[in-house]
């Protein structure tokens, strides 16, 4: 068929969300009243989640709320400098922007977020290994985007 | 283990293309599987049971497709399933498919792959790419991974990178010229481009250090191979090429990533050591003649070589710098030009594969035709959040 003989029309999709965190609540609570971040500890196992789980999934037992000083360490950065044209994230960050995985002080997981720092030469001054530490933003909406990272130079 | 052998017996593929506006998905989906019986010599009479690749609803324009598809394909009152899981998907349904013959559930079975891309558009830019990303970002976990992780490979290469101090930015971009010359042989290549040393590292940069060359393509297409049991599989052809590994593996890759173990695909290393011991493989890198792997960049087809235990870790940039893996190669990797330059569309790529592997194996594959040694080949896919899935298939005549 040549290309000017199939015929094409338009459609739209659209839902709207208003979703409930369930049994990792506190985490947002935390974040969006007190400006705090919290891990989940396993009672028997002793392993930390951050982002965090209401369940082991090691011990299939409940965890416990602890609190974390919002420092880290990144243990992979990805310095990003293509986005799709919509890309939700360009509400919060420039580009290039540096997407990390941070692994909190007391957590045994990884959180993923951005780290903004100044002098953005590749590889620089965030890298793995690097320390940074916790920032929320001063409107939070109960999302990962609440929060970023800067350098911990302490 | 008390299972069947399991035989492929027809292999359908279509071109992988950025479009195929005169085609709905029924159609591409009717097309593959039509080749595929008439390169095995039957009809749709003689499919017992289905299963269907499918991967994003919101692309689709359509969930349940599987039901629609099942109708058109006129297999009505026939078992049909649907199986889902990235660009993965296709791989995975084809161990779903393997399962039902070698248990002796059915004789002859269906696996087919389809994804439409390319319906969708951003009223914004009049860009269907910026709308695709949109309709896939819920592949991503939507509480952790959205909108930040939006290169989740990204981390596991850049990772890799800071521990073992390679693929160094040239070996990347040799593999992306590999792979792109290598296209140049297949018909069913969406690209034909030759590219330079230069010209890739020059490319847009996406995520250090991948550039736009170095990323895999997006399309539609459809593809279907045939699964049949070892006593219907000799009646059928006389080059029954069989299935003697599989293995799938859902494995996180980036949450519990720490300093010690960075870098890891940990689902392709799953994936893959379940097919080899399945398949009684020791020594990938003797006793295969071609890789066809998901090379969603072309960083994470050098880790893929180390995760398939082509080398030791940290050394999959050595393979490249040698020649190891060109189609001249001791093992040729992505002869037909990978998701980079062959093609790539999640819920097709998978079995598509295995058909190009089949191909080969059967010596059919043309211009692109690799040397057969061993007569053993391999499929490796990746995909998902997280970078989390990965379905392995051994291939052996």
């Amino acid at each position: 068929m040549d290309h000017k003989e199939y015929f094409e029309t338009s459609d739209k999709f659209e839902v709207n969300y208003l979703f409930s965190y369930g049994g990792i609540s506190r985490f947002f609570r935390e974040i969006v009243e007190n400006r705090k971040i919290f891990g989940t500890k396993c009672p028997k196992c002793g392993k930390v989640y951050c982002p965090p789980r209401s369940n082991c999934s090691n011990c299939y037992v409940s965890t416990e709320w602890v609190p974390l000083d919002g420092k880290g360490t990144v243990i992979a950065a990805v310095y990003c400098y293509w986005v799709p044209a919509n890309w939700i994230g360009l509400k919060y960050v420039d580009l290039p922007f540096i997407n990390a995985l941070i692994r909190l002080d007391g957590a045994d997981t990884c959180l993923g977020s951005v780290v903004i720092v100044e002098d953005m030469t590749l590889n620089k001054k965030v890298k793995q290994g690097t320390r940074v530490k916790i920032k929320f933003r001063e409107k939070r909406e109960g999302k990962i985007s609440d929060f970023y990272f800067v350098l911990d130079e302490d | 283990m008390g299972m069947r052998k399991v035989a492929i017996v027809g292999v359908g593929q279509l071109p992988f293309r950025t479009r195929y506006p005169e085609k709905m998905y029924t159609e591409l989906a009717f097309d593959a599987v039509k080749a595929a019986l008439e390169d095995a010599g039957l009809t749709h009479k003689d499919i017992d049971s289905a299963v269907y690749s499918v991967y994003c609803d919101a692309l689709m324009r359509q969930s349940t497709s599987d039901l629609i598809i099942h109708d058109y394909l006129g297999l009505n009152g026939k078992p049909g399933v649907r199986v889902a899981d990235g660009a993965a998907s296709s791989a995975y349904a084809t161990r779903v498919g393997y399962n039902e013959v070698a248990s002796g559930m059915s004789e002859i079975v269906l696996v087919v792959g389809v994804q439409k891309s390319q319906d969708v558009i951003d009223l914004q830019t009049m860009h269907r790419g910026d709308a695709i990303f949109q309709a896939e970002s819920q592949t991503a976990d939507v509480i952790w991974e959205n909108p930040f992780t939006i290169y989740p490979w990204g981390l596991v290469l850049s990772a890799h990178i800071a521990k073992y101090h390679t693929p160094t930015e040239e070996q990347i971009a040799k593999v992306a010229i590999k792979n792109h010359h290598n296209a140049m042989d297949n018909p069913n290549a969406q690209l034909h481009m030759e590219l330079s040393l230069e010209g890739v590292l020059n490319s847009r940069i996406i995520g250090w250090p991948t550039t736009m060359y170095e990323s895999c393509l997006y399309g539609e297409s459809a593809a279907a191979v045939i699964l049949a049991s070892e006593e219907r599989g000799k009646e059928i052809t006389e080059k029954p090429i069989w299935i003697t590994g599989i293995g799938s593996c859902h494995h996180n890759s980036t949450t519990e990533m720490n300093l010690e173990n960075a870098g890891r695909l940990w689902a392709v290393y799953g994936a893959a050591t379940q097919a080899y011991k399945m398949a009684g493989i020791s020594n990938s890198i003797h006793e295969l003649d071609l890789v066809e792997l998901n090379d969603l960049t072309a960083g994470i087809e050098i880790i893929s070589y180390e995760e398939l235990g082509l080398c030791p870790l940290g050394k999959g940039g050595r393979l490249v710098d040698e020649g190891t893996v060109e189609k001249t190669g001791q093992l040729p990797v992505n002869p037909s030009g990978g998701r980079i330059a062959n093609g790539h569309i999640a819920g097709v790529s998978g079995v598509h594969s295995v058909g190009e592997v089949a191909l080969h194996l059967r010596e059919e594959a043309g211009k692109r035709q690799v040397k057969i040694r061993s007569g053993r080949g391999m499929v490796s896919t990746l995909g998902g959040g997280y970078a989390g899935l990965s379905a392995a298939v051994i291939l052996e005549r």
